[in-house]
């Protein structure tokens, strides 16, 4: 299989963006996406496209980027995988310009999540998710299917929910060099333990925001990389993981094996072992999710995450930097887009353009965990080819 | 005659304007089916021919209670449910003609003190307690009506209603005589509505509708003080005695909290697929998983099975889970949700004696977040949710009670003193 970079990357800012639609918000990511291809491209060296989005807003998804953006010659796919939809367009855009059959594609992830009112929001979203009659009618929120998970790992482990506020902190702190993002302020652990409960043991500020966004990726085989970028930014591995659907078939709930899964793959890929990595955008979506993802990764033993977060070994200035961009806690959650717009944060990290650079970083790692904790894809990114 | 073999009351654990209510998890199907496996405990199921289902709070007036009620009480789909809406006097009349066979359940609901009481009647070879109607009148005199469309009026005279209602049926039944065999309880009607009409003290009962001839059975049949019973409600009234005898009365009574505020934002009525509804309904109800023939691993929710050469199995048959566990992991969702009364806590439960077989269920009976990982208890047939106009029952999870289920004692002749 041939070498695969990424030649630039874009985003949008993360927010509530009543003022645009999902037809704006792609045209807005490809522009910044464009800009940041070293050499300049056209839009008709573009031989296909993934667009990864989670809802429908607007209607027929593949159909929209194709319109959208002026790419009607050429295959669209729309990839959905719950959360992880961002790095799974990534994985298969991938392995489509590693076969041989694309030299250079283009990969998309968007969402308006805050274009449906937020009390039809909810049942949308458990519709994605649940089984009709088994769990649906449950109401197993969002924040629902991370805290069961969650509050057996608080059980088991040393960690507590002010390892938990840590992390909020840390990634406000983050948050607050990124232009992109949508939560731009300091908080204080003790605001974190104070504020109102969403879903225990989840308050406020464990929570990521609802966002709507847009990130774009150009990725490119090694033969014509050149022509594009002389500090292409190498797509080394790739990873998907599953797990059972239903909460009460999960065997061990302190621990993701999606994440576990799709990491293996991925490392195995890309020739790396954990502490190989520099620097990680890890799927915050809830705090404590973090935690869990730091052991599931292979950054921490079994229930020793707290002894990362105690040392601040995942500020940036640490021993593995995770979260530089805010994570999705400070950052937001378009769904579709997060995982293409953490392949940005890394695409920025691993040139040394990032706001919040971590210093000589050559391996970065991007994790999505989404569904009922059912589904992870990672992609680990290298400055060097392999 | 009517030999009754068991008995089973239900109350619910909540308590709200100095009222006993029902959670909002409970409806007339849920209250009958806790009732209703009180008197079907130790009892022979195959002998139930008819369930016979008194309340004037049916959750459906046209959709269908029955099946529910069957399968929560995991009865055959082949037994008939005769729907009776009616109060005391109904719930009693009843009771009073049933044959052998019949199990019958009265409830209150909504409006009022909820409750539930359940009653198994036996052939007359069956260990039991006889009672018979010794009398009834029906008599118009409606102070409080309800029409179809819900509309409640009141007419506002309280001593009208006990005067020419209560007293005056209750002299029209027993003319001048003394009410022999002595009178030792009267369902549907309160202490002060009794004050001067009946000076002997007869025992308080929590409900006053259908449900209430059931409690009134049980703490006749506890006390041993067979003799005559009343069932009143406005102007009519059944009288029927008990004779000596005992039976085993079930009740789950667990003491009780102040109902929890909660909030319901508005929605869109939690859709509903009558599919997969209908699929799942059997299992679901009955709290069954699903068994191969020559395996042991049960699956639940059931599923068709594919070995690792391709090869698919559908021939499973359902076979019971059990009814209590321990709590795995557990959360409490604090924010508004719409269409669904929050907050509200959901466990996953490790199921008794099954090793790493868990549900996932929501609690009930208990404030929203007060239970921890490792509680115990059981789990309940409860409405989960109202979906589209459909009551969607499942399994919930309810902490063991504070105080055990009591049953009656074994009790001797004590005659019919007076």
């Amino acid at each position: 299989m041939r070498n695969v970079a990424i030649v630039g990357a874009g985003m949008t800012n993360f927010g509530e963006h009543f003022d645009l639609g999902i037809k704006d918000l792609l045209p807005m990511a490809y522009a910044d996406c464009v800009s940041n291809v070293d050499k300049g491209i056209e839009r008709a060296d573009i031989e296909a496209a993934w667009f990864g989005e989670l809802s429908t807003t607007d209607g027929f998804p593949s159909g929209i980027l194709a319109d959208s953006l002026g790419l009607l010659t050429i295959p669209v796919t729309r990839i959905e995988n719950a959360c992880a939809t961002g790095n799974d367009a990534v994985r298969n855009a991938t392995f489509a310009v590693a076969s041989g059959m694309y030299d250079v594609v283009l990969v998309v992830g968007a969402d308006k999540v805050r274009e449906s009112a937020t009390t039809a929001t909810f049942w949308e979203w458990a519709g994605l998710t649940r089984d009709m009659a088994w769990d649906f009618p449950l109401g197993l929120v969002a924040p629902g299917n991370f805290a069961l998970h969650v509050n057996r790992y608080l059980h088991e482990s040393p960690a507590t929910r002010e390892h938990m506020a840590m992390i909020a902190v840390k990634n406000h702190h983050h948050g607050m060099t990124n232009p992109k993002a949508q939560l731009r302020f300091e908080i204080t652990v003790e605001q974190a333990l104070r504020a109102p409960m969403v879903v225990e043991p989840f308050g406020l500020f464990d929570c990521t925001p609802q966002s709507d966004g847009a990130a774009a990726l150009i990725i490119a085989s090694e033969d014509v990389v050149d022509k594009y970028t002389d500090n292409p930014v190498w797509i080394r591995g790739v990873g998907l993981g599953m797990d059972r659907v239903m909460h009460q078939h999960k065997s061990d709930m302190t621990t993701f094996p999606p994440t576990v899964r799709a990491a293996k793959a991925a490392m195995a890929m890309a020739g790396v072992t954990p502490a190989d990595i520099d620097v990680a955008e890890v799927h915050d979506c809830f705090t404590g999710v973090e935690l869990i993802s730091y052991e599931d990764l292979g950054f921490a033993e079994k229930f020793e995450g707290y002894k990362l977060v105690e040392a601040g070994a995942t500020s940036v200035g640490g021993s593995i930097p995770v979260n530089p961009s805010g994570g999705l806690k400070a950052k937001g959650h378009p769904p579709g887009a997060t995982g293409v717009a953490q392949c940005y944060e890394i695409f920025e990290q691993l040139r040394g353009d990032s706001e919040n650079q971590v210093d000589g970083a050559t391996i970065g790692l991007a994790h999505n965990i989404g569904g009922p904790t059912a589904v992870s894809a990672i992609t680990i990114l290298g400055s060097k080819k392999r | 005659m009517t030999r009754l073999i068991s008995l089973g009351t239900y109350l619910p654990p909540w308590t709200h304007s100095g009222i006993r209510v029902a959670g909002p998890d409970e409806d007339a199907v849920t209250l009958g089916v806790e009732a209703g496996l009180g008197a079907l405990h130790g009892a022979d199921r195959n002998s139930v021919r008819t369930v016979v289902f008194v309340t004037r709070e049916f959750p459906l007036l046209d959709g269908g209670n029955g099946a529910a009620l069957l399968a929560g009480l995991d009865l055959p789909r082949s037994v008939p449910v005769i729907e009776v809406m009616g109060g005391a006097p109904q719930a009693l009349d009843a009771v009073l003609a049933a044959e052998a066979g019949t199990l019958l359940i009265g409830v209150d609901g909504a409006a009022g003190a909820a409750g539930a009481g359940a009653a198994l009647v036996g052939t007359s070879s069956a260990t039991g307690v006889d009672i018979l109607r010794t009398g009834g009148i029906s008599r118009s005199l409606p102070v409080t009506t309800r029409a179809v469309d819900g509309t409640i009026v009141e007419y506002g005279d309280p001593r009208l209603q006990r005067e020419m209602g209560l007293a005056t049926s209750l002299s029209t039944l027993f003319s001048s005589q003394e009410i022999s065999p002595p009178l030792v309880s009267v369902a549907g009607a309160t202490r002060a509505q009794l004050k001067g009409i009946v000076d002997k003290p007869v025992p308080e009962l929590p409900t006053r509708g259908a449900s209430s001839p059931f409690f009134s059975l049980a703490a006749v049949i506890e006390s041993r003080t067979p003799g005559t019973m009343l069932a009143s409600e406005q102007a009519n009234l059944t009288a029927g005695v008990v004779l000596p005898g005992s039976v085993p009365v079930a009740r789950c009574e667990p003491q009780v909290q102040e109902l929890p505020k909660t909030v319901t934002s508005t929605g869109n009525g939690i859709p509903i697929s009558l599919a997969a509804y209908g699929r799942a309904f059997d299992s679901k109800l009955r709290w069954q998983a699903a068994k191969y023939p020559g395996g042991e691993q049960l699956t639940f929710p059931p599923r068709f099975e594919l070995s690792n050469d391709g090869v698919l199995r559908t021939d499973y048959e359902l076979v019971s889970l059990p009814r209590s566990g321990s709590i795995y992991t557990q959360t409490t969702v604090r924010i508004p949700v719409p269409d669904l009364p929050s907050p509200y806590s959901l466990v996953i439960v490790e199921l008794d004696g099954m090793p790493d077989f868990r549900v996932l269920v929501k609690t009930t009976g208990t404030i929203p977040g007060s239970l921890e990982i490792g509680d115990h208890g059981r789990l309940v047939l409860r409405r989960v949710a109202v979906r589209s106009g459909v009551p969607d029952y499942g399994y919930a999870f309810a902490p063991d009670l504070d105080h055990e289920v009591t049953k009656a004692n074994q009790s001797v002749n004590s005659g019919a003193s007076s």
